[in-house]
């Protein structure tokens, strides 16, 4: 069934209202924010205190010709200035991560491989936690969501240069942490 | 290619910035060093499981709850300039305009029921059917922001919202006719009263009419009986 949330039928011509713009960006930007998050409940907060902030510029959003990637980066600005500003240690986040790990279905693969791919998942996470919010950003949007370095690049207002430069030194800290762990 | 000048380009080359040249530079070397050969696996792998990292379905409802709440949360900012041509009222201005129909999804779309006083309005929809009420508000301007909420009654569901007996939400109005689609079930033979209200707060335009099931299989059942 259409949801009748973006209800009034019969009307031609480009979408005007806040639902319809941004409903059909809704699970994309909830799937950035779990990757940011790495929390479910956070990466829901998350997304509704975007929208919540957006709501006044429905005029503006509208006249965006490519409003996903824009509404990407106002995720990510809105995550980085929360990020910047919380005080919570980044590994007490990691210690309710492995349970909602847990929960998640994995297909096609057996038992063995499951529970392989779940401890190696469970590592990354852990690792992800422990780089600066910067850097785990970066790695979520390039390397987990498959942004590429020139719409990163143009999203970001970042040099192409220094954008693989600090992508570069995310993934070294992100492998040292995961050396780190195994020992 | 040497190991070190590889290992400098592992990052660039899983990340498409290397040329044609480049590529096959490097995978000349990784063919006879099988320790870059290992470490290029190994990069690789860790890209495909970052890749593949599971994402937890988003919770049922999260979008249509959201968008309410962004759109609520934005009330007391409201413009209080805005729709000026509503100063009489909202459900004053609303009013002229609403009319109501009865579509039906199976006979097709011509068994519309129009009516100047819908709340005075009787529908009847047969029992375990799907059918199709369209609600018109007529409004004499865009409005950014007005509330619609359904209140159903107890032996009929909207479909795709099993159990909810009302639903409100926010959403804007455009200027002239606009049509609401409900598409109604009905759970069993039993009379109630349909209400939609939109509008603004306390200032808002309420559309009743009763819905009468009817159930075609009772008559069905009975006829050998009296055959």
């Amino acid at each position: 069934m259409k949801n009748i949330f973006s209800i009034w039928q019969g009307r031609k011509g480009p979408a005007t209202g806040f639902e319809e713009l941004v409903a059909p960006h809704i699970d994309g930007l909830y799937r950035l924010a779990y990757r940011f998050s790495g929390s479910r409940h956070d990466a829901e907060d998350l997304v509704q205190e975007l929208l919540v902030k957006l709501y006044p510029r429905t005029k503006e959003l509208g006249k965006i010709e490519k409003l996903g990637p824009w509404l990407s980066k106002s995720l990510y600005n809105l995550f980085i200035d929360q990020a910047r500003r919380a005080t919570s240690s980044p590994v007490a986040s990691a210690e309710g991560l492995g349970i909602e790990l847990e929960t998640i279905a994995c297909v096609n693969a057996g038992p063995n491989e499951y529970m392989s791919r779940q401890q190696r998942f469970a590592k990354l996470e852990k690792a992800l936690l422990t780089l600066n919010v910067d850097q785990r950003t970066l790695i979520a949007m390039h390397d987990m969501e498959g942004y590429t370095l020139p719409e990163l690049t143009s999203m970001l207002d970042t040099p192409l240069g220094t954008l693989k430069s600090r992508l570069h030194r995310a993934r070294a800290c992100l492998r040292e942490q995961l050396s780190e762990n195994e020992v | 290619m040497q190991c070190t000048e590889l290992h400098k380009h592992i990052d660039d080359r899983l990340d498409n910035q290397l040329s044609e040249v480049e590529c096959a530079a490097m995978d000349h070397h990784l063919e006879h060093c099988a320790d870059c050969r290992g470490m290029f696996a190994d990069e690789k792998a860790l890209r495909e499981d970052l890749r593949g990292m599971p994402v937890p379905d988003i919770s049922a409802g999260f979008a249509a709850r959201a968008l309410r709440r962004a759109a609520a949360a934005n009330v007391a900012s409201h413009h209080p300039g805005h729709n000026r041509a509503f100063a009489g009222g909202f459900a004053a201005a609303l009013v002229a305009g609403i009319v109501l129909w009865f579509v039906s999804g199976v006979y097709g779309p011509n068994g519309e029921l129009a009516t100047s006083q819908p709340q005075l309005a009787e529908l009847s929809i047969s029992l375990h059917e799907t059918r199709r009420v369209k609600l018109s508000f007529n409004a004499p301007e865009d409005i950014e922001k007005v509330r619609v909420a359904l209140f159903l009654p107890a032996h009929v569901e909207l479909e795709g919202y099993p159990g909810r007996k009302q639903i409100a939400w926010y959403t804007r109005l455009h200027k002239g006719d606009n049509v609401l689609t409900l598409p109604l079930s009905a759970l069993h033979s039993e009379k109630g009263m349909f209400t939609a209200k939109i509008g603004t707060g306390k200032d808002a335009k309420k559309i009743q009419f009763h819905l009468n099931v009817e159930n075609p299989g009772l008559s069905t059942l009975e006829a050998p009986k009296s055959a």
